[in-house]
């Protein structure tokens, strides 16, 4: 009894010393975003979205997004990605082996025809199968790839990226709705800063309620399902607060796989996404940050405050369930992978700050809370309670929680007013303070789930998620994609024309 | 927690009621030492930070969440009232400004109508000064053949020029940004003195745009740059560019000068000039700019060999394409070999063709081939069927014209 009691007594002091730096780093997160977030608005006079949509000097963008299975979605998704206004892109639809008729149906609305595209395999991929490009001048921006599946998004991303032919690359998921200046908005960080970018990202929102119009945002509402709801707390909290002040001291270990813009050189010269990996884009920046490190190269990787992304999140416990615990395997996973940089000053920053970060709080966060609970209980059936005192520190924990997701929310607001009245506001709020009781174990456990997995080296599964799809109108879609097409063309002939 | 406070009070009372001779007594001086232990001992418990949590922490915590909920149901009250009066004053603000500066009126006129205007909006507000002044810049920027006079007469008349003035003489510099853009989207040239004392700011945002902002209000325009030392970024490159192509600006006097240039930007910047006059380069400063150190240089005279089809750089470049250490830059040598290229060039290119390993660089050979002498692959065969099939492979890309 008496081990028992020096170990439950050792592990509150531990708990105690952990609780106040793990408040305390919240608070430094929290002071740190909104310096970053300041920074950004400040400077937005610095160089103007307009001018990189009209300019010809721009660096050029591939859209690389890879589709599996996605025939209910995929002609509406590929038309909103043409959508985007910037004048030098192109959009690589990844056809990751579909077993529907995902390719037949892009063959059939673009009037794709298979051509001799010079596939170059810088980043071992499954074998590509062909190359498409429509014979209509509107779809000219339209690259497909038809390749063999290789049970990963990872795989397929790869073989986008190889048939990229811009320099920087964009990698979404074809069932993501862009914002129409998505692309300007990601590139515009590699060319306003001096140091050399490698990646950049921005904030993702959840597209279950929200109503769509030709392809872009038409209302934005508070998700209604259940988990959605929580989901997108999670998200605002995760992207607005978190990221931002990573960004800050050029800490992100996180660029998200559904919205990210990446610089192609070094994204091969790290060797691509790895197929086998869970999490294959913190993978990616975890490489890469290694890379320049070992290069002894200095290096900026970017999150900008900006909502540019929608997309559809799992709606039921058994996707989410089984989407978090990909997540947390996927962490554990890329924490293992690369131990060699945790606390190695050779890796700056990435190995003396981020990755003890994600060790300490991201990834022990919920072993802790599983131990605490075991503890507590121990406590109830040997020892005695101070119960005022476990009150007092539950319900302080509880407090702090919610006025960080608070604190998020109220930044969010403050910024971007997104939602349809004041009613959905009401519910947001109710939402934050159920949020620790309902959502919060389900996490946790999903968490431990993945961890568990990866110790027994369980089989890596990617499961399928049906999509709802989007409430949209497109009848009128072509027509305005004619149009800007149209409108792109003469503003180039008439810069043409000028330099004659 | 208070037990701590107290003594601490306590002890600090006795402190100050103790003659200063009595302060060296050591008795007295074992009191404190022990008083100080007391103090320390009782700070360093659980009570303490417990007490801190529960007297102080927990109810400032309660404050910020209450103020937290209030102000986001406020500000969304606040926002969902105004939408209305917002959309009605957009609605207003358009016809308005569509009457004053596509009609004919006076001046006098206008000075009138902007005043019987501004009394019937809620003008004072910031909201309604910002979305008439944005109006008034989008207007200016996007549509073609409005008047600038006018658009600045209209600027000065609702009294923007006041705000703007305040703007850049804040201390916030994003302020200023904000100022020196007003200055600058509206012409007002003679404000020009305002904005340069910012060129050799530390803060890298405004410099740029006091850069900005001089070049497109100064009337000498590109010619302030000759002498300009320090590195234009990328962005700043993008700016100028944007308004070269806005502005009908004469090429600066002392082009040929700045390409020899010390500051490489200005090198890089007058190349792009050239190409945007479309005003050839010689093929002395062809060689002298292929052999700069650096890579951004030799890549802008290669693409103006290219823009401005300088045939007669094509023996410069084949010398220069062994000399070239980037690769990037012997993918652009490539590339202006198919467009200014004869069959001397071709020859040369044949040359490299199977030397090469790198897959990038071999595919912009091939293409350059096919481009002098479309007919050269037709029954072009070796021995090697790899390599073979590899530029079988590219030729037909090349040849495709859906990927062209």
């Amino acid at each position: 009894m008496n081990i028992l009691e020096n170990f439950i007594k050792t592990y509150e002091i531990y708990v105690a010393y952990y609780s106040i730096s793990y408040i305390s780093l919240y608070l430094l997160l929290a002071v740190l975003s909104w310096f970053a977030i300041k920074k950004y608005y400040d400077s937005k006079y610095f160089l103007l979205k307009e001018i990189l949509t009209k300019s010809n000097h721009t660096v050029g963008v591939s859209v690389v997004a890879p589709a599996f299975n996605e025939e209910a979605t995929i002609v509406y998704n590929v038309k909103s990605l043409l959508f985007q206004e910037y004048p030098k892109f192109e959009v690589i639809i990844v056809n990751d082996g579909s077993t529907d008729t995902t390719l037949e149906k892009l063959i059939e609305e673009f009037s794709l025809v298979k051509v001799d595209f010079f596939y170059q395999e810088k980043i071992p991929t499954q074998p590509v199968k062909g190359h498409y490009k429509s014979t209509n001048p509107i779809y000219s921006k339209l690259l497909v790839v038809d390749k063999i599946n290789g049970k990963s998004k990872a795989d397929a991303s790869n073989a986008g990226i190889n048939s990229a032919k811009y320099a920087l690359f964009l990698c979404t998921d074809v069932d993501c709705i862009l914002r129409k200046d998505t692309i300007s908005m990601l590139a515009k960080p590699f060319i306003e800063n001096t140091t050399k970018v490698i990646a950049s990202g921005a904030a993702i929102r959840i597209s279950n309620s929200c109503e769509f119009k030709d392809g872009m945002l038409y209302k934005s509402h508070f998700p209604n399902n259940f988990f959605a709801r929580f989901q997108e707390l999670e998200y605002i909290r995760s992207f607005l607060f978190g990221r931002m002040a990573w960004s800050k001291i050029n800490g992100l270990l996180l660029v998200s796989g559904g919205l990210g813009m990446f610089d192609k050189e070094t994204v091969i010269e790290a060797g691509g996404y790895w197929h086998k990996s869970l999490g294959e884009d913190m993978e990616l920046i975890a490489r890469m940050r290694k890379l320049m490190h070992q290069k002894k190269e200095e290096f900026l990787i970017i999150y900008i405050p900006e909502s540019l992304c929608w997309t559809e999140v799992p709606d039921s416990m058994a996707v989410f369930l089984r989407q978090r615990v990909r997540w947390a395997r996927g962490l554990i996973q890329t924490l293992y992978l690369h131990k060699k940089v945790f606390l190695n000053p050779k890796y700056g920053i990435t190995g003396l700050i981020v990755f003890p970060f994600y060790l300490f709080f991201e990834f022990a966060v919920p072993l802790l809370e599983i131990l605490g609970l075991t503890v507590l209980t121990l406590d109830l059936l040997f020892f005695d309670i101070n119960y005022n005192f476990l009150l007092t520190a539950s319900f302080f924990v509880y407090l702090f929680y919610i006025s960080i997701t608070l604190m998020s929310i109220f930044l969010d607001q403050l910024i971007y007013k997104h939602y349809t009245g004041i009613k959905e506001i009401v519910i947001l709020i109710a939402m934050v303070f159920i949020e620790p009781f309902v959502f919060h174990p389900l996490t946790v456990y999903a968490s431990l789930k993945g961890y568990w997995h990866f110790l027994w080296q369980k089989e890596q599964k990617w499961g399928v998620m049906t999509r709802q799809g989007f409430n949209k109108s497109n009848q009128d879609f072509e027509k305005v994609l004619f149009e800007k097409n149209t409108a792109a063309r003469q503003s180039l002939n008439i810069e043409t024309e000028s330099m004659k | 927690m208070i037990n701590c406070l107290c003594a601490f009070t306590r002890h600090t009372n006795d402190i100050k009621n103790i003659p200063l001779s009595k302060l060296y007594n050591d008795n007295f001086y074992n009191g404190v030492k022990n008083e100080l232990f007391n103090f320390y001992d009782s700070v360093f418990t659980v009570q303490f930070p417990f007490g801190l949590i529960q007297y102080f922490v927990i109810p400032f915590l309660l404050l910020i969440i209450l103020i937290l909920v209030v102000s986001l149901i406020v500000n969304r009250y606040g926002f969902e009232k105004k939408k209305n009066i917002k959309n009605e004053i957009n609605i207003k603000t358009d016809d308005f400004l569509t009457e004053i500066i596509f009609s004919d009126h006076d001046t006098k006129y206008i000075k009138d109508e902007i005043k019987r205007f501004k009394e019937e909006i809620p003008f004072g507000e910031k909201w309604c000064k910002d979305l008439i002044l944005n109006k008034i810049i989008t207007i200016k920027q996007n549509i073609n053949g409005v008047n600038p006079n006018r658009m600045l007469l209209i600027y000065k008349y609702f009294g923007f020029h006041h705000y703007s003035k305040k703007l850049i003489k804040s201390r916030r510099w994003d302020h200023k940004l904000l100022g020196i853009y007003h200055y600058q989207t509206l012409e007002y040239k003679i404000k020009t003195g305002h904005i340069r004392p910012h060129l050799y700011d530390k803060n890298k945002f405004l410099k740029s745009n006091a850069l900005i902002a001089v070049i497109t209000l100064s009337d000498e325009r590109f010619d302030f740059l000759s002498n300009y030392q320090k590195k234009i970024s990328d962005a700043d490159e993008l700016k100028i560019l944007d308004i070269i192509y806005r502005k009908k600006s004469e090429l600066p006097k002392k082009i040929n000068d700045w390409l020899y240039n010390k500051n490489s930007s200005i090198v890089i910047l007058a190349i792009k000039l050239m190409i945007r006059y479309r005003k050839a380069l010689t093929t002395s400063q062809i060689s002298y700019l292929l052999s700069h150190e650096n890579t951004t240089i030799r890549k802008q005279t290669l693409l103006a060999i290219r823009s401005l089809y300088v045939v007669e750089a094509h023996a410069i470049l084949m010398d220069h394409y062994t000399k070239e250490t980037n690769k990037r830059n012997k993918i652009s040598t490539l590339k202006t070999f198919g467009i200014i290229g004869d069959h001397k060039t071709k020859d040369f290119a044949c040359g490299l063709l199977l030397g090469e390993k790198d897959l990038e660089i071999k595919f912009e050979i091939v293409n350059c081939i096919n481009k002098i002498d479309p007919s050269y692959f037709e029954n072009y065969t070796i021995d090697d069927p790899l390599e073979n099939d590899i530029i079988n492979r590219i030729v037909l890309h090349v040849n495709n014209p859906y990927l062209n």
